[in-house]
């Protein structure tokens, strides 16, 4: 009778069944089953929650845990990266995608390292550097509009103006970096166990290397259902777009 | 076994009274022996005192044939009665003895001096016998029937012109055994020789050197091998310690040591000869003086080597001479992608290694090649067969998973034992390449709530229990606000930096239109002063004449001039750049102006006033600046 009680309090706590107006609720029943034991109905829970357009870092940093305890090690870099898309500085979440990818079938041999400026645009929190981008520029044109009103002032604002034009254009750039790596840059992960790829943008070209889930690619074009990928070493074909997933 | 069948003790021919006399005795192994048989003779010289040489006279040996001879020596220490220890040196002189005639013969004595002492041995009588061929009977003469040399090996340089039965010594006698006589060269044979006299390219024959010798070698100085052009060799062996065997030639006994054994692969067809090979050594007789240097020469041997045989498979490489297995190993064969796995071919057989070719691996789709590496092994099989071993192996890499099939390899070999063409296969191999294994991040099981349960294998950080959840935003960056927020000042500010040059150029115009409205007006002035002065008006010319300089000097210059004070007026005009000149000039006028006003007839003719006042003007319109 107690069991069948507990069975009936959890089938009304389970997060597939909880409605996303309480988007808190789901999350915690998420976790819940994450604890018990239940990570695919974890993993549902969460992935209803991000489908459903919800998000934050630790959405996504506990459906990485909840995808890798079930295998899907594409699926946990994918959640892991975009945890850290959204909070670079989240020290866990990059752990937890350095133990994810350490079992990547790939291992990438050659090739250049990603170049300093694009490694540490990585870890630029992006809303952040924006704010400040946007305060020091708004701050030091008022400055310039009151020296141009007020003459008495101009030499008391002229410094504060210089360093707040500094700022600007150094937190400016920083964030042009940092969203040119997340947006423009194609970082992709592969999210099929493992995917063929071509010389072409077709099943029809001779298939030339094979990728493996986990591993992180640049997706830099795109042709019907496939798109060209490169991988960090400069090799480069065509997949299908189902095999890969935009962090 | 020896058997001692006659012992001749010396006898000495003086007084045995001093105890350090030498020994002295003459032995042979039988006292009967067939006309076609040996008899060994041994002499024993024992000398007891260091400082003692002897000199030995053998015997005439009227009744037998000397065949070989040899001697050896030994030193060893005795102690006689507590006195000091005496050195004891014993030389044992060994004959070979052919009787000459059946019946009884004898051995002469020997005689012995030392420190002009003569010492003796008994003569020693043997019977002769009839030859044993003609007896029926078993052979007494084992050693006569000894393998001729060496057994199984062509002797294509025996000495045609040896004497086997001359004796070294012409006179027929021992001599002094003591001299520095070199050996007669029959008594030293530097041989060279092959194990067969045919091969096929590319395989092997053994050539042998052999040193031949009657007489004791007590140092081998130098060999010279040949050059051995047209061969591939390999040794096969070179004795550290020489080894004699007792071997017969031409019925003589000699002792061989081997020097030296190659193996020869030939490398081209035709035949080719082994030049000849050289030897330096020192014969002697050890403690008792030194040896003589000698040196000998082999004779050239002629190989014929064999061309292969026509037709030669497709694919055959001509160094693949020999017997050989192939063998194809990969390991390991259960993969995962990326793992590496190394592939062995591997080449075992009879033959010239170095020459052999072994085809490449042909890699499948998804499998990556490193270059192979080559590792040869040579070793020798019964001292006598050069056995090798070539291994290629490469590193390859998976990257497909999946069945992945190394195929078979195929070598055609010459095999010579055979005499004909052979084909080596290995059977294909399969890798089988899987994906790898999922980490190890299993999560441990828990009660839902109890922070002990939110432990992860492998180093994983745990979950957050306490998260938070939001609807997705857009970054800041990519919110609406942000670029035309960001964006404004700078467009305000390029807009203020684009409209100053339209209000530059407006404020340009309006210069340019009051600066035509100031002159028009001016000459208008001036046509109407003109006219007064037509009429003969004065007061009025004047009249105009200032308005005229006066509107002029307002509107173009923007100085009004009611009110100011010459002064005041000169200093603006100086502000405004005009000369001093013009200055002076228009303040002038405005002088004979003012006079006019209150006495209008004085002053200077009105033409002039006028042509003056245009010219003022024109220096103003014109800029009149300093």
């Amino acid at each position: 009778m107690t069991a069948l009680a507990l069975a009936i309090a959890f089938a009304a706590s389970a997060p597939e069944t909880l409605p996303l107006t309480e988007p808190g609720a789901v999350l915690r029943a998420s976790n819940d089953a994450f604890l018990a034991g239940n990570r695919a109905a974890a993993a549902a829970g969460y992935r209803r929650l991000r489908d459903a357009g919800f998000t934050s870092t630790d959405l996504q940093y506990n459906l990485g845990l909840a995808e890798l305890a079930l295998g899907h090690r594409g699926l946990a870099v994918l959640a892991f990266e975009r945890a850290l898309k959204l909070d670079p500085l989240d020290d866990d979440a990059r752990k937890n995608l350095a133990l994810a990818r350490a079992a990547n079938v790939d291992q990438v041999v050659g090739g250049e390292p990603e170049p300093l400026w694009e490694r540490a645009s990585e870890r630029v929190p992006l809303d952040p550097t924006a704010a400040v981008a946007l305060g020091a520029w708004l701050a030091a044109f008022a400055l310039v509009l009151a020296g141009r009103l007020r003459s008495s002032l101009r030499r008391r604002i002229a410094l504060p103006a210089v360093l707040l034009f500094a700022v600007a254009l150094l937190s400016g750039a920083a964030l042009a970096a940092g969203a040119w790596v997340l947006d423009a840059s194609g970082r992709s992960v592969v999210v099929a166990d493992a995917a063929k790829v071509h010389e072409g943008p077709s099943d029809s070209f001779k298939s030339t290397f094979e990728v493996h889930e986990g591993l992180t690619v640049r997706v830099v074009d795109r042709e019907g259902r496939f798109v060209r990928i490169r991988l960090p070493n400069g090799l480069e074909g065509w997949l299908d777009e189902g095999a890969v997933a935009a962090i | 076994m020896r058997r001692l069948t006659a012992v001749a003790i010396a006898l000495p021919l003086a007084a045995l009274a001093a105890g350090d006399a030498p020994e002295f005795a003459a032995t042979v192994d039988k006292t009967e022996v067939a006309l076609d048989a040996l008899v060994q003779l041994d002499i024993t010289v024992t000398l007891l005192r260091q400082a003692d040489t002897g000199e030995l006279s053998m015997p005439a040996f009227k009744d037998f044939d000397v065949v070989a001879r040899s001697q050896s020596e030994q030193s060893s220490f005795s102690f006689v009665g507590g006195t000091m220890p005496q050195l004891r040196r014993t030389t044992v002189y060994t004959l070979a003895l052919r009787p000459k005639k059946e019946g009884r013969a004898q051995i002469e004595a020997s005689t012995l001096t030392v420190r002009g002492r003569q010492y003796a041995t008994r003569p020693i009588d043997v019977t002769v016998l009839p030859p044993e061929g003609a007896r029926g009977g078993p052979s007494q003469q084992p050693r006569a029937r000894a393998p001729a040399f060496p057994p199984g090996v062509v002797d294509p340089n025996a000495d045609p012109n040896a004497d086997p039965n001359a004796p070294d010594d012409p006179s027929g006698t021992f001599g002094d055994p003591f001299g520095e006589a070199p050996p007669a060269a029959n008594d030293v044979i530097l041989r060279a020789v092959l194990d067969k006299p045919k091969a096929y390219v590319g395989e092997q024959v053994t050539l042998s050197l052999y040193l031949l010798s009657r007489v004791d070698i007590s140092a081998l100085q130098k060999l010279q091998l040949p050059q051995l052009d047209g061969f591939w060799s390999e040794d096969v062996e070179t004795p550290q310690q020489l080894t004699a065997e007792t071997r017969y030639l031409n019925g003589l006994p000699y002792r061989a040591y081997l020097l030296k054994r190659r193996a020869l692969f030939p490398l081209k067809s035709g035949k080719l000869t082994i030049e000849p090979a050289e030897v330096e050594l020192v014969s002697g007789f050890g403690m008792f003086f030194a040896g003589q240097t000698v040196r000998r020469t082999s004779a050239p041997v002629t190989l014929e080597a064999l061309p292969l045989p026509e037709p030669r498979p497709a694919g055959f490489n001509a160094g693949n001479v020999g017997a050989w297995r192939l063998e194809l190993t990969a390991d390991p064969q259960d993969a995962t992608l990326g793992q590496p796995v190394t592939v062995r071919l591997v080449a075992r057989g009879k033959g010239n290694v170095r020459n052999l070719a072994l085809p490449r691996l042909a890699l499948p789709d998804g499998l990556r090649g490193y270059d192979p590496t080559t590792k040869d092994g040579v070793r020798v099989e019964r001292k006598k067969d050069v056995v090798g071993t070539r291994e290629v192996e490469q590193l390859v890499v998976p990257e497909k998973s999946g069945t992945l099939v190394l195929p078979s390899l195929e070598v055609t070999f010459f095999d010579p034992g055979a005499a004909q063409y052979r084909v080596e296969r290995t059977p294909p191999i399969e890798l089988r390449v899987s994906a790898g294994a999922a980490p190890g991040a299993q999560p441990t099981a828990g009660t839902p709530g109890a922070p002990s349960a939110n432990v992860l294998a492998a180093g994983l950080r745990p979950l957050r229990y306490r998260a938070t959840v939001d609807l997705a935003r857009p970054p800041l960056y990519r919110r609406p606000f942000f670029v035309p927020l960001a964006a404004a000042p700078a467009g305000l500010a390029l807009l203020a930096f684009a409209l100053s040059p339209l209000a530059g150029l407006v404020r340009g115009d309006a210069e340019k239109r009051r600066t035509r409205a100031a002159r028009a007006r001016a000459r208008q002035r001036l046509k109407a002063a003109a006219r007064a002065s037509a009429g003969g008006i004065r007061s009025d010319f004047h009249a105009e004449v200032q308005r005229a300089l006066d509107e002029y000097v307002e509107t173009k210059l923007g100085i009004p001039q009611r009110g100011l004070t010459r002064d005041a007026l000169l200093a603006a005009l100086a502000a405004k750049g005009v000369s001093s000149g013009t200055s002076a000039r228009l303040v002038a006028l405005l002088d004979v102006a003012d006079r006019a006003r209150f006495s209008p007839d004085a002053g200077a003719p009105l033409g002039d006033t006028l042509d003056e006042a245009q010219a003022v003007l024109t220096a103003l319109e014109a800029g009149g600046r300093s």
